[in-house]
């Protein structure tokens, strides 16, 4: 979710907005990575959840939800 | 012996050569000029548009795209940018200094596929020279195997103009078309002034044999594309080379993810019909 994480030489950044790293945080974690090995990408840390105080970014309620929805 | 160290099947990725320092210069205030040697005697056998990983003991490592061609044996040449702690370090290196190399990775510009036989359009940005100076040679070198190139460059200010030595080549050569631009002159100045887009007027090709190659800062794309397609030319006639940050160089740590692509094993050449709709790629 670091601004700079999608910044290349020259300043241009292509995950500017928060939205955007977000979206990419749960793709890569669950997706693009997923995709390629065969199963989620996340590690179980806790610590973005530890720092989300509105607690919007739980990845067991994403992924769960996302899931679910799916079924 | 542990039964690790005598396994010689699998090469450990991670692990880089050494490379001694042949030439190290400034070339602009921002960039400088380096010239590798493997220390193993081998070519560092890459293709046009790779890219390879230098470290610095101490420092760190980065991606750091080839400049020279394959077709220059027994050394290669890297053009870099001071931009962070490992290029900031390498801009001190000197001759006989020692970096460690991986790679070659990523992919090249099709030379000896879709390119062959065709007229080749270059179009580069600023840096975006660096990588394509080695396509550019590898053509020239291997000249009769395609049509008519034509090789546009676009540089910000005349001060920060990369490789002069080989520009006065191409300008001088009768069976290419070099044209070249700078955003904004300055007193020495003579020539054309304007936006790598300014050119394509000036230039006259045959869009349905022609294959385009760009590279240059990420903004300049979208601009060139449009020129492409009011010439009529076909996304899978064109070749980009993106840029991002780079971290592992081996499609694993995911830093330079273009959605589900990685920058450094699909990329960093990809055909434009390949990425045109991908989210977040041009």
């Amino acid at each position: 979710m670091l601004l700079k994480f999608a910044e290349v030489a020259g300043g241009h950044n292509f995950r500017k907005d928060k939205a955007d790293r977000y979206r990419h945080r749960y793709y890569r974690k669950g997706k693009y990575v997923a995709d390629k090995v065969g199963r989620l990408a996340c590690v179980g840390c806790g610590r973005c959840i530890s720092a989300c105080v509105s607690n919007i970014a739980n990845p067991v309620e994403v992924f769960n939800t996302l899931l679910e929805d799916k079924q | 012996m542990s039964s690790r160290s005598c396994n010689t099947k699998h090469k450990d990725i991670y692990l880089p050569e050494m490379a001694t320092v042949v030439k190290a210069e400034s070339m602009t205030e921002m960039e400088y000029f380096l010239e590798l040697k493997m220390d193993s005697g081998n070519d560092l056998g890459h293709m046009p548009g790779q890219f390879a990983e230098i470290s610095i003991p101490g420092i760190g490592e980065a991606p750091i795209s080839v400049s020279s061609s394959p077709t220059q044996r027994g050394s290669f040449e890297m053009v870099v940018r001071k931009v962070g702690n490992v290029s900031n370090a390498i801009h001190g290196l000197k001759p006989d200094d020692k970096v460690g190399v991986r790679g070659p990775y990523g992919t090249n510009f099709p030379v000896e596929d879709a390119m062959k036989g065709k007229d080749i359009l270059f179009v580069c940005g600023g840096i975006g020279l660096v990588p394509v100076r080695s396509v550019i040679n590898y053509v020239l070198d291997n000249r009769k195997d395609y049509g008519n190139v034509t090789i546009l460059v676009g540089t910000k200010s005349p001060s920060e103009r990369l490789f002069l030595d080989d520009i006065n080549k191409w300008k001088s050569r009768d069976d290419i078309t070099f044209i070249e631009t700078v955003d904004r002159k300055d007193e020495t100045w003579t020539g054309n002034i304007g936006v790598i887009t300014t050119l394509f007027p000036k230039i006259s090709i045959n869009p349905a044999n022609t294959v385009t190659i760009i590279c240059g800062p990420p903004i300049m794309y979208k601009f060139v594309i449009l020129e492409l397609e009011k010439l009529g030319m076909a996304d899978e006639n064109v070749y980009v080379s993106l840029e991002r940050r780079m971290k592992c160089g081996v499609g694993k740590c995911g830093h330079c993810q273009i959605n589900g692509l990685y920058t450094c094993v699909d990329g960093p050449v990809f055909r434009f019909a390949d990425v045109a709709e991908v989210r977040e790629a041009i």
